[in-house]
């Protein structure tokens, strides 16, 4: 017999005290008191009763030993004595129930994985002693803890019911480690591993088995039961989808579809591809048994679109045989040149193929969005984003000091931008004009008189003035003005040469390449813009995302963005060999929970109600009425 | 224990202004109380003038002279006999007993009664006797002259103690020998003396007077609130008795009670006297308005409420 709310000594505490209380009550209820009355002349002067002078002190030694009794059952029933709690000390089990989006599956007849593990998971509830204490851990990509360490088994009915699947596959492994650390924690072991040859504590998963990631260890819990569910009827699922813009060809996107076979032999599928609802054509697809396969394709367009991949297979689960992608429209950076021509231009624009030059005569023809290119001769004017080529002295940004013919470029900026690649020692421009600093003003490239190459950044706009024309002829055959030209291009516009490419995955742990990129290039946001916690290291930005939606990757290179709205697929199968695969036989304290309380409580109230009707005032209650009847009855 | 030093709500005086005092029997030549005849009062027989003051009775201007002169004039009257009332207040310490608060006790309530007959004579101007007494018969204090005098005769109701035990014989006697003169007698008492009502009441009856006998009993006098041991302590007579007090025994005590009560009542109907039995646990409202106004049993009423 075990009590859950009072402890031993606490139930005494409590109760001697309350019983000295009734005791002294007692006494006081019977003690004699003096009571000041008008007169003595009608009060019956008359012997009392034989019985009254023999329990001069307690009168009714059975009454108080009743109130007694009944005190001690209702301070009985507050404690809630538990008789299942007799026997050896109380194990701690986890449950390991499975949310992963595999439980979102049906089996082959048609029942719901999630259905059968919540059905499991509330029989192993039954069938283990009611005074174990259970956590209830959630298994998913992020495995957490639904239900701490409780024998309460309607909270944890509760928590079972409620369990819905998620939206990531399985770490089969971190739930174990989740697992194996609560139940460390519990026991109270210092050590690493778990007491081993003592089962004291149990770990049990309850799902199909389906996992991602790395396979866990063998000795992660002393004990390790493994319910199963049944087999999602599941034969192929598209893995992701990727779509890359071409550096080299405007419009051009190359894409690739990845699938997974999930069937024990070779399995042929036809995979269809739309672009906006209009069918695009169909591609055979063969992918070994139980592997992974890709295919890959050209698509040619410079609108925005939807690029649906589905595949022509029926399985169990519709939501992994298609994907789904957004093709951005084109972006190409606008470039006007004034007072230029396009033959002169010609080399300087085979930096990219996402630079769309046009070439105006007249300042008028200007849009503001675009990024102007003053050519020597130009009529001078103000851009938020401008390349000036050997401006005239008088509308020039930055004012003229001297001007030098036939010197080459002693010096370029390393560390800046502009200069990034150039080291053209022979670069030697007809006539250079050579300027004077400002503040804010960076120098790109200087000669012995001075700087020739400024850039200048404001809150407002950006520009680079040249003290040459990259167009003339002594320089723009040389592989250092393309170069220069692009470099400025791009300090002007980011992301005017930034390969960009969509992808469409599972959500979940998301790994992108950016072998060139520094922490401050990297910005890893959802879609509503907000920053989330991301990790470099190793040349890969590491992020996890938990929640299906769109995320927006930029590295120094280049530009990803994922839609994460893919099932998750899991890449393995947990067949454990050291794993109990039955529920636990029934023992003794097994099942609900017997509560005594309520029996308790009415014991005590029935011993009152006795009390009250034999000694207390019901007794006279009772007598007078028989008097009355008595008295009605004689009546005539 | 002292009387309340509050003793009437302003609400109440209003209403007691609505009632009087009568009588059953028949006074020879009186018409009031003791005032002798060369002062101004009641009569009919005019006296004289003199100038209306604030408070004066406005039945007794001289409308005529003021119509002439502009001057508002009082006519005086000779004053009349008048039949004498005289209430008889019960100052023993069983009157202190009855209720857990002071407030509440049988002497507070009969304080609070004698006052009220107090004012309900003043406004009728009548002259009123106060005439506290327990073995012996204390000071006494007669209120005349109108309402304004009832502040007089509050203070002191106020002022009363309880003190001795219930006697009616000494007292009686001597009351018949301080007032010869017979007249409405009201006695407020709760009647506990251990010798008896019978006799001073014959007494009473022989010499004249019209008695009202007002039995003022607490809740805790018929009904005893306590059950078990008990040390019953009689605060006049000083004896302790010692009962176990079940229903039954409680029983045993309330019908003795309650025929005491009839005894009264029989003496009270042999001696023509009125008999009221009065709870303090009733409002003090409900038994002046409702239950003296009902006990014209034989030939006359306490109060006339006229229209209250």
């Amino acid at each position: 017999m075990g009590l859950l709310n009072l402890a031993l000594g606490q139930l005494l505490g409590l109760f001697l005290p309350l019983a000295a209380g009734l005791v002294a009550l007692y006494f006081y209820d019977r003690s004699r008191r003096r009571v000041l009355v008008s007169t003595l002349r009608f009060w019956p002067r008359r012997p009392a009763p034989a019985v009254r002078q023999r329990h001069k002190r307690i009168q009714h030694p059975f009454s108080l030993a009743l109130q007694l009794i009944a005190l001690l059952l209702l301070l009985l029933a507050i404690a809630d004595p538990r008789p299942d709690a007799v026997g050896p000390a109380s194990q701690r089990r986890a449950i390991l129930l499975d949310t992963s989006s595999s439980m979102e599956l049906s089996d082959d007849d048609g029942q719901q994985l999630m259905d059968q593990a919540k059905a499991l998971a509330l029989a192993y509830l039954d069938s283990v002693p009611s005074r174990d204490q259970i956590v209830l851990i959630a298994a998913d990509g992020a495995p957490s803890v639904r239900v701490p360490f409780t024998a309460d088994r309607g909270q944890l009915r509760e928590s079972i019911l409620a369990a819905v699947p998620g939206p990531t596959a399985l770490d089969l492994a971190a739930a174990f480690d989740l697992a194996a650390g609560t139940l460390r924690l519990a026991l109270d072991a210092g050590g690493e591993t778990l007491p081993a040859g003592r089962q004291t504590a149990e770990a049990v998963y309850i799902g199909p088995g389906l996992f991602a990631g790395q396979p866990i260890r063998s000795d992660v819990a002393p004990a390790v039961r493994f319910l199963q569910t049944g087999q999602p009827s599941d034969s192929l699922g598209l893995i992701a989808l990727r779509a890359s813009a071409d550096p080299s060809e405007n419009d051009k996107w190359s894409v690739e579809l990845g699938a997974r076979n999930y069937e024990n032999e070779v399995l042929t599928a036809s995979i269809e591809f739309f672009f906006d609802e209009q069918r695009l054509g169909h591609r055979p697809m063969s992918i070994p048994a139980g592997e992974d396969a890709s295919l890959r394709f050209t698509l040619r367009t410079g609108r925005p679109g939807r690029l649906l991949a589905r595949a022509i297979v029926e399985d169990g689960h519709a939501a992994n045989n298609e994907a789904l992608l957004e093709i951005p429209g084109s972006r190409r950076t606008q470039l006007q040149v004034v007072g230029a021509s396009e033959s002169a231009f010609e080399p300087l624009l085979a930096s990219g193929a996402w630079v769309n030059p046009t070439f105006v005569q007249s300042p008028d023809e200007l849009v503001d969005g675009a990024i102007h290119v003053w050519a020597n001769g130009a009529q001078n004017a103000r851009s938020r984003r401008a390349i000036y080529l050997a401006p005239p002295g008088m509308a020039s940004p930055a004012e003229e000091v001297t001007a030098v013919r036939d010197q080459p470029v002693a010096e370029w900026s390393p560390s800046h931008p502009l200069a990034q690649g150039v080291r053209d020692p022979e670069f030697t421009p007809s006539r250079m004009r050579v300027f004077e600093t400002l503040v804010g003003d960076e120098v790109v490239a200087s000669t012995a008189e001075g700087p020739v190459i400024l850039a200048r950044a404001t809150r407002e706009a950006r520009s680079v003035t040249f003290g040459f024309d990259l167009a003339d002829d002594s320089v723009r055959n040389r592989l250092a003005a393309p170069l220069l030209f692009a470099n400025a291009v791009a300090w002007l516009d980011a992301g005017a040469f930034q390969p960009e490419s969509v992808e469409a995955r599972s959500p979940g742990a998301v790994a992108i390449e950016a072998p060139n990129s520094s922490f401050e290039q990297v910005s890893v946001r959802n879609s509503n813009g907000e920053s989330i916690p991301w990790l470099l290291s190793d040349g890969v930005v590491r992020f996890y995302a938990g929640q299906p939606g769109t995320y927006r990757v930029a590295t120094a290179d280049r530009t990803v963005t994922l839609h994460l709205d893919q099932p998750q697929v899991p890449a393995g199968k947990w067949d454990p060999d050291n794993a109990l695969r039955r529920l636990p036989a029934k023992t003794a304290g097994s099942g609900p929970p017997g509560a005594l309380w309520p029996w308790l409580a009415a014991l005590a109230g029935l011993i009152l109600l006795y009390d009250w009707i034999r000694f207390g005032r019901g007794r006279r209650l009772s007598a007078a009425a028989f008097r009355a009847a008595e008295q009605g009855a004689e009546t005539p | 224990m002292r009387a309340p030093a509050e003793l009437l709500g302003k609400e109440t005086l209003e209403r007691l202004e609505r009632l009087t005092i009568r009588w059953s029997q028949s006074f020879e030549g009186r018409i009031g109380g003791d005032i002798v005849s060369r002062y101004p009062g009641v009569g009919h027989e005019f006296l004289d003038h003199r100038h209306f003051q604030p408070g004066d009775d406005l039945r007794a201007v001289n409308w005529r002279a003021f119509m002439r002169l502009e001057r508002m004039f009082l006519k005086l009257f000779r004053a009349e006999p008048r039949i004498p009332v005289r209430v008889l207040i019960d100052t023993s310490e069983s009157m202190a007993c009855g209720a857990p608060r002071a407030a509440d006790t049988k002497f507070a309530f009969a304080c609070r009664l004698a006052a009220a007959l107090c004012y309900v004579g003043l406004v009728r101007l009548e002259t009123i006797v106060l005439q506290p007494f327990s073995h012996t018969l204390s000071d006494s204090f007669a209120a005349h002259g109108g309402r304004l005098r009832y502040a007089q005769a509050a203070r002191y109701i106020s002022t009363l103690e309880t003190g001795g035990g219930t006697e009616f014989h000494r007292p009686v006697r001597d009351y018949l020998m301080k007032y010869r003169v017979p007249g409405l007698t009201f006695l407020l008492s709760d009647f506990l003396d251990p010798s008896g009502l019978e006799l001073p009441l014959e007494h009473l009856a022989n010499e004249g007077h019209e008695v009202y006998l007002l039995h003022i009993a607490g809740p805790d006098d018929r009904e005893p609130p306590w059950r078990g041991e008990l040390e019953l302590h009689d605060p006049e007579s000083d004896e302790v008795l010692r009962v176990s007090l079940d229903d039954e025994s409680a029983g045993e005590y309330r019908e003795a009670y309650d025929e005491f009560c009839r005894s009264l009542e029989r003496h009270a109907q042999r001696s023509r006297a009125e008999y009221l039995h009065i709870s303090t646990a009733e409002p003090l409202e409900d038994v002046l308005f409702r239950q003296m106004p009902a006990t014209s049993m034989t030939a006359g009423r306490v109060f006339d409420t006229r229209g209250a």
